[in-house]
């Protein structure tokens, strides 16, 4: 069963997402919820003028699954949060490759363990799990690129 | 590509110039890509290609289109993130001639792998309704991988048969029919199509094309237009599934196609002249026939 997220509903998902990824969200669309009696359910961002009256398999992008609690952002979630995100990471253009390989990067400096966003520049490449010094992929198979890299 | 007799016979019929198709046919794909205005720009996209020397060249009839003249790896990190989505040049111009905009309610409605409804998403904005409909369940799959890669946030995928869509209460602005085919038009990247080619299959497409086409029609609103469109060369699964319409629906009419930068040939028959064939040796394309018709106010 797919639900409109109520007003109420999507602003304590944005209260949520500030607090987790330090970002203030400004988004126009409509959030639609799915699987809501699951232990984690599916959040999904629709732009369309209205909702068409057809049985639908997959309505707009998936935002963002939520799993005890804690928000999930799809890749094009992050792209939406990590403009403003404060809790995000800075990679390179190399490690940026790694990540969107499906590999883990080890990153200088000991991090505050959680997930964080992932940055190149302007790229938001979405969400990695911080673990000491490693960023752990979180890159869904689909998203990956094919091309081999050493691991780094 | 081996000899296919049955092809051979009926292609020369076809085209008094069947040895230049042959030999378009035969060349290796031309590699394009269209960059994803949802997500990124033709000026970052650009930058990236400089940046790793890959040459490049704009595609006349597209304007986020460009030809990659290299055999550079295309599956980089920019294509997992959706600023660009890999196509064949002349699979862009269907979705530019049916022209939505970001008001309009679109069908696609037989969509997967996505690479119209994504480009027509971008074409509306991510506004309007876009419904993208697929019969295939594993193609859904495809298709809603591409959905979502695009960032095409005002798609509905549908997975139904597309024949008796109507049945919906949606009216639809636009409806873009690419019909399944006997893709002959993708055989300079899938050398196989030749080898599969029969008259025997055409005639089954053809079938199935002319109920498919009856239902797209069927979900316009009055004054709507419908783009039909397929990969391949036979009369049978082209102009004939065009004149089937016509003949049928009393409303309907063969409007001009128009795409400025493209050498297209006229369709084969009186009532489908308004219609178009691609060819490969006139652009360095795929194979591309297009009709657009419309249902009368
Ligand atoms: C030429 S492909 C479409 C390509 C797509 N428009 C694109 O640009 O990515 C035709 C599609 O129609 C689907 N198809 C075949 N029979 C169908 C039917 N009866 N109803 C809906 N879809 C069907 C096939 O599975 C295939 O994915």
């Amino acid at each position: 069963m797919i639900r409109k997220l109520k007003k109420e509903d999507a602003e304590e998902l944005f209260a949520e997402i500030d607090g987790q990824y330090g970002s203030k969200l400004v988004l126009e669309g409509m959030f639609l919820s799915k699987d809501e009696k699951r232990e984690s359910r599916k959040l999904f961002l629709y732009t369309g003028d209205a909702l068409p009256d057809v049985p639908a398999e997959w309505t707009g992008i998936h935002f963002c699954t939520i799993r005890d609690g804690v928000v999930f952002p799809s890749i094009e979630g992050a792209e939406a949060i990590g403009k403003t995100a404060s809790k995000a990471i800075e990679l390179s253009r190399e490690e940026a490759e790694y990540i969107m390989s499906g590999r883990d990067v080890v990153i200088g400096e000991e991090t505050q363990a959680g997930y964080y966003i992932l940055k190149a520049g302007d790229d938001i490449l979405g969400i990695g799990l911080v673990e000491g010094k490693k960023v752990i992929n979180q890159t869904p198979k689909s998203r990956r690129t094919r091309q081999q890299y050493r691991t780094i | 590509m081996g000899i296919n007799r049955e092809f051979e016979e009926y292609h020369r019929r076809l085209y008094p110039d069947y040895d230049k198709f042959m030999s378009a046919l035969r060349k290796p794909q031309k590699m394009s890509i269209r960059v994803n205005t949802l997500k990124s720009s033709k000026e970052i996209v650009e930058s990236f290609l400089k940046r790793n020397n890959v040459p490049y060249s704009v595609i006349p009839w597209c304007p986020d289109g460009l030809w990659i003249d290299s055999d550079y790896e295309l599956d980089t990190a920019e294509h997992q993130l959706g600023y660009y989505y890999i196509q064949n040049s002349s699979s862009m111009i269907p979705s530019i001639v049916l022209a939505p905009e970001p008001s309009d309610r679109v069908l696609d409605l037989c969509a997967a792998p996505g690479s119209k409804t994504t480009h027509l998403a971008q074409l509306m904005g991510n506004r309007g309704v876009l419904v993208a409909n697929e019969a295939s369940f594993v193609r859904v799959r495809a298709l809603v991988i591409n959905v979502q890669k695009a960032g095409a946030s005002n798609v509905t995928v549908t997975r139904r048969d597309g024949i008796g869509y109507e049945k919906y209460p949606q009216r639809f602005d636009k409806v873009l029919l690419d019909a399944p085919c006997s893709d002959v038009g993708t055989a300079r990247k899938n050398p196989g199509a030749i080898d599969r080619w029969t008259m025997d299959r055409v005639k089954k497409l053809s079938n199935l094309q002319k109920k498919l086409i009856t239902s797209a029609y069927n979900c316009l609103i009055p004054g709507g237009v419908l783009v039909y469109s397929t990969c391949t060369t036979s009369r049978e699964e082209n102009e004939d599934v065009v004149e089937h319409l016509l003949d049928e629906e009393k409303d309907a009419r063969i409007l001009d196609v128009e795409i400025p930068g493209v050498k297209t040939r006229c369709g084969l028959t009186e009532k489908t002249r308004n219609s178009v064939r691609i060819m490969p040796q006139d652009n360095d394309t795929e194979s591309y026939y297009i009709a657009k018709i419309q249902k009368e106010k």
